[in-house]
């Protein structure tokens, strides 16, 4: 394909690193020339629509009408594989693509088709997210893919079990939210690393051959279980196919190669090819390669974001180790994958509808690594990867993956320093984890008020954030986490005005009950009853959350089935069960997401100090004020403005976030979900603040309608005036444990806060 | 001029820093003294100078509501001709009824009284980040020696919790009040402004011959017993810039006992909006903020090295060695 010319923007006054990565002039960031190259060539494309899963799919079930959905689903999967690209780039050692370009979205079709049949034509230029698609492509999606999935896709059908006003209140209404389960199935899940790396995916062939021919032919419980494990076995093969069709372009590659070092490159990549991901690593190389194309694979099966690679450093080391002391790596090696790893995964862009690219928009798609944290033992866990792995990050300045340490007491300074040092260079790296609070949340995670299945030995061996913050398990976990998005500060909008939704703001319902009606202002006649009205918003909101996500859920049981996220989890194969119904040793989610929290805190602290402790002004001033977005009513707005506020270390308002902090928690986690598991609550959601804010009217803090709302669990924007140790002790005296789906918080330090040492 | 010794069982402060990072070593709790008997003409915190409570009001937040020109009983308030309040300075008694009432929040009253346990209160609400590491408290000003009694014994809470303690000080007081607080001090900042006493006489209002020889004294006390003294030494242009001061100071430095660092502070004009705040004046204004690599600053390090090559030069808060 020729080479386009990219027109770059830059932006006057815009982030200086940002115009100078869309201009291309510091792009080539890497250790090596190598990986410069590479990080280049990722920068020069722009995000773009691959349709080749898309007519996988579609031929498919085309040609199996009648079939069960298992079996068509496990076959369309398998066809995925058989067609993927088998292009090989010059300057690569890890070899495979998802798509056909660089930075592209093998988007699931089955998921996406009922809002693209109509979005298609804006696709190229929408606000957020727009995505490249070539005039061929752009036919065929209009003319023949789209027509045959509009209507079954996993959200068309969800039309069939709720009234059209709830099909779009819940997407489109910005309080009960669950825009960003129908479209991403498939997603937050970290596979058993451990086990694919040192066996590849041929043990899972030879293990699902096994229990095919194990199947009782008499029992009812096999009938499902014979596709299912043909299903398997044929994706397995599949997966072998794409192997062997990498290891042959290697090969073409090489013959054409005049350098001979690179042609000796090549010829070694045809032969890793042939060994993995198909059979066990036996160096570093391969180790590397398969976590890659592991990787990557499930980015193609699944729609949705955040496949994690763990604890990386763990179980990569003895990889590291004994190709370092056979003296075939050095760390320089070493280093150099690691980059090119993260370079290739940040081209994953993540396809999302044009609703969702308002809210999560950025392309971004959460793939996440860990270092540091204890071993089983409780020691110290920490080795020369997970330097290596902080250090590469550094180098190439990618926004992918999340690289995050795991932190305890017994965490060496020096590697905290390593860490300081990236987190120094600004670019949103490292996560910071405190693994005793991450424990605690694994310790009930999915189970309600009980325990989780997971032992401690579990938690501490294989434990870990996936994707921005959820606590996790390698290869025994599945489940989407954030599902149910509830924006708490409409909550309170609608506490105040009787269950509505502002006039004037963006989304549905605007100026309309978008909840329900929990008492005329006048009937709150002391701040009691009104706290109660605002946790029932909230309550209502969850509920109405939940009901939706069980319906959506048990469709995505029965026909989005997941056969390589299946292979990929403990004891699945064993149970005969797929991850989307129920395979994984903990199931979890759809979870419930809690956003605007310190928007809602300050906004009833705001309430309860002007209107039920000063008496300034009555409850239906403030209603009116904020329906008039504070026009004609700038003095109860400073009034309001001027109340004590959340991340201060103040009681008068840390006493109301605990009390909505734990009252959101415990009402999540008694909901039960389809797959049986309990209902996980978080709060974590990054740059969703904004869209969900232009989505709320005024807020009884003083925010102006459509303004941001509250970021994560952080304190309201300028509010937390007393300084990051005040902060700090106000985030402390919050319920970390009742948020087992995560929680995020987001400080920003100014360089002239920092020390130079 | 100086005021007298206001010392006694309460002292006045003006603020709190919970999170400082140039003054000590680690993640420092401030404590700002009220109150100094110097009048440095570059000072950059002018609101430590006058022990009594001061109102502070910020102009730039003023949406010129009027409501501190109805409540204050002395008429300090008006509304000027940009629709943002006047303020008649002379007529105010600091009583801080228009503070509460300010919904722009652009006023305070600077100076609040406290007796060493209260202060020890705001301290220890850092413990959690404050005890680790070398972290610990600094008590500055104004200037803590005039309120050295209860300075002494917020110190003295400290050590007995285990908490670093540092001092920043003029060394202008009796000796026997800095050793008061020498007492219960891991580290004590002491500013050397100028050598030619006449000189500073004129810049800061008082001889410098007590501070020199307190100097001596701090630094004698401190290593017996193992400790560390600083030296800071401020490059002010135009008053204490000159090539002499420079050699004399590092002349001074060369025979103190314990060798101690010199950290050299550029002059910065950060303080000038705070002279506004309070209705005053700052004679050392219109200069630019100094660079660390500025040639005066280049003067003082290359007369340390010549002249007293043993002792440490640092520049700048945040580049002291903590080792």
């Amino acid at each position: 394909m020729a080479e386009e010319t990219i027109e770059v923007k830059v932006v006057e006054g815009g982030a200086k690193l940002g115009n100078e990565l869309r201009a291309g002039t510091v792009a080539k960031t890497g250790s090596t020339k190598r990986t410069q190259e590479l990080n280049g060539m990722l920068h020069a494309n722009r995000p773009n629509l691959d349709i080749t899963r898309a007519r996988a799919f579609t031929k498919v079930y085309r040609e199996t009408e009648g079939y069960p959905a298992l079996y068509r689903r496990y076959k369309a999967c398998a066809e995925v594989y058989r067609t993927l690209s088998d292009t090989v780039y010059d300057y690569e050692q890890l070899v495979g693509w998802p798509t056909k370009r660089i930075r592209g979205a093998n988007f699931a079709i089955e998921l996406h088709a009922h809002w693209l049949v109509d979005d298609l034509p804006n696709l190229r230029d929408r606000t957020y997210d727009p995505f490249e698609v070539t005039d061929e492509d752009y036919k065929e999606l209009e003319e023949d893919l789209l027509p045959y999935w509009k209507d079954k896709t996993a959200a068309a059908q969800w039309k069939h079990y709720v009234t059209p006003e709830e099909w779009d209140r819940a997407q489109f209404g910005g309080v009960s939210d669950v825009s960003n389960y129908i479209c991403a199935n498939g997603s937050h899940f970290i596979p058993s690393w451990t086990d694919v790396i040192a066996n590849g995916f041929q043990k899972y062939y030879e293990k699902a051959k096994k229990l095919l021919a194990e199947l009782d032919p008499n029992d009812p419980a096999s009938i499902e279980k014979k596709y299912f494990y043909e299903g398997i076995i044929e994706v397995c093969e599949a997966i072998h196919d794409w192997a062997d069709r990498m290891s042959a372009s290697c090969l073409l590659k090489a013959k054409e190669e005049a350098d001979p070092v690179r042609k000796k490159e090549l010829e070694e990549m045809a032969a890793m090819m042939k060994r993995v991901p198909w059979g066990p690593a036996t160096n570093f190389h391969d180790a590397m390669e398969t976590a890659w194309a592991v990787c990557f694979f499930l980015f193609v099966e699944g729609a949705g974001p955040s496949i994690t690679w763990g604890r990386f450093d763990q179980y990569m080391y003895p990889y590291y180790k004994a190709d370092i002391e056979a003296g075939t790596l050095t760390p320089e090696k070493a280093l150099e994958l690691i980059e090119e790893m993260y370079i290739k995964v940040t081209s994953n862009v993540w396809f999302q509808s044009t609703q969702m690219a308002y809210i999560f928009g950025g392309y971004y798609r959460y793939p996440h690594l860990d270092v540091g944290g204890l071993d089983a033992n409780g020691r110290d866990a920490s080795n020369e990867l997970s330097y290596l792995c902080l250090r590469a990050m550094r180098y190439s300045r990618t926004t992918s993956p999340a690289v995050s340490l795991l932190l305890h007491q017994k965490t060496p300074d020096s590697l905290l320093r390593e860490a300081c040092e990236l987190a120094a260079d600004g670019m949103g790296h490292p996560s910071f984890f405190d693994v005793e609070t991450l424990y605690k949340m694994l310790a009930t995670r999915g189970a309600g008020a009980g325990r989780s299945n997971y032992s401690l030995q579990d938690i501490m061996k294989y434990g870990s954030p996936i994707g921005c913050v959820e606590p996790g398990v390698e290869g025994m976990q599945y489940g989407h986490t954030d599902s149910g998005i509830i924006n708490v500060a409409g909550c309170i909008y609608a506490a105040v005005t009787n269950g509505k939704k502002a006039k004037g703001v963006d989304g549905t319902h605007c100026g309309k009950i978008v909840t329900f009606p929990s008492g005329e202002p006048e009937t709150l006649d002391t701040y009691e009853k009104f706290e109660q009205a605002c946790l029932a918003q909230i309550e209502y909101a969850i509920k109405e959350a939940h009901s939706n996500l069980i319906i959506v859920e048990k469709l995505l049981a029965e026909q989005f089935n997941l056969p390589t996220f299946t292979m990929l989890l403990d004891g699945a194969l064993e149970r005969g069960v797929d991850a989307t119904a129920g395979g994984a040793k903990v199931n979890i989610g759809p979870t419930m997401q809690m956003v605007g929290f310190a928007t809602a805190v300050d906004s009833m602290v705001a309430i309860k100090k002007v209107v039920y402790d000063d008496k300034a002004v009555p409850l239906r001033c403030v209603a009116n004020a904020i329906e008039a977005n504070f026009v004609g009513y700038e003095d109860t707005r400073a009034l309001l403005m001027a109340a004590p506020k959340f991340g201060n270390d103040d009681d008068y308002a840390d006493d109301v976030a605990c009390r909505v902090w734990s009252f959101f928690g415990d009402t999540t986690n008694k909901l039960k979900m389809y797959r049986g598991n309990y209902c996980d609550a978080a709060i974590q959601m990054v740059q969703s603040n904004v869209g969900y804010g232009a989505m709320t009217g005024a807020t009884p803090n003083g925010r102006l309608a459509g303004a941001p709302i509250s970021d994560t669990m952080s304190a309201s924007q300028q509010a937390d005036t007393h300084g990051p140790l005040a902060a700090a002790r106000s985030y402390g005296k919050l319920d970390y444990t009742k948020y087992s789906n995560g929680t995020l918080l987001n400080m920003w330090i100014s360089q002239s806060e920092m020390m130079e040492v | 001029m100086a005021e007298g010794n206001v010392s006694g069982r309460e002292a006045t402060v003006f603020d709190f820093g919970h999170f400082r990072n140039t003054d000590g070593a680690g993640i420092r709790t401030m404590i700002f003294f009220k109150g100094c008997p110097l009048r440095c003409k570059w000072c950059s915190n002018p609101w430590g100078l006058s022990v009594a409570p001061q109102l502070a009001v910020n102009r730039e937040r003023c949406v010129g509501c009027g409501a501190c020109v109805r409540v204050c009983k002395q008429q300090v308030n008006s509304i000027g001709e940009d629709g943002r309040v006047e303020m008649d300075w002379e007529r105010c008694s600091a009583c801080g009824l228009c503070v509460a009432i300010c919904p722009a929040s652009c006023r305070k009253i600077a100076g609040e009284r406290y007796d060493a346990q209260g202060l020890y209160e705001q301290v220890r609400r850092d413990l959690t980040f404050t005890r680790r590491g070398r972290s610990g408290i600094t008590l500055s000003g104004g200037e803590v020696l005039m309120q050295w009694e209860v300075a002494a014994e917020v110190l003295r809470l400290c050590k007995r919790d285990y908490i670093d303690t540092c001092i920043e000080t003029s060394a202008f007081g009796p000796w026997e009040h800095l050793e008061a607080l020498a007492a219960y001090c891991d580290t004590a900042f002491v500013d050397l402004k100028h050598m030619d006493s006449a000189r500073h006489r004129e810049v800061t209002g008082a001889p410098n011959e007590l501070i020199l020889e307190n100097i001596e004294c701090l630094c004698a006390y401190m290593e017996q017993r193992g400790r560390r003294v600083i030296v800071r030494h401020p490059v002010i242009p135009g008053y204490t810039d000159d090539e002499s001061n420079a050699e004399a100071i590092a002349r001074f430095m060369a025979q103190l006992p314990g060798k101690p660092d010199l950290n050299i502070l550029p002059y910065h004009n950060l303080g000038e909006l705070k002279y506004t705040m309070i209705g005053e004046e700052c004679e050392v204004t219109g200069l630019d903020m100094m660079k660390k690599t500025d040639e005066r600053i280049g003067l003082i390090v290359e007369a340390c090295e010549r002249l007293a090559p043993q002792v440490r030069v640092t520049v700048g808060g945040e580049n002291i060695h903590w080792d």
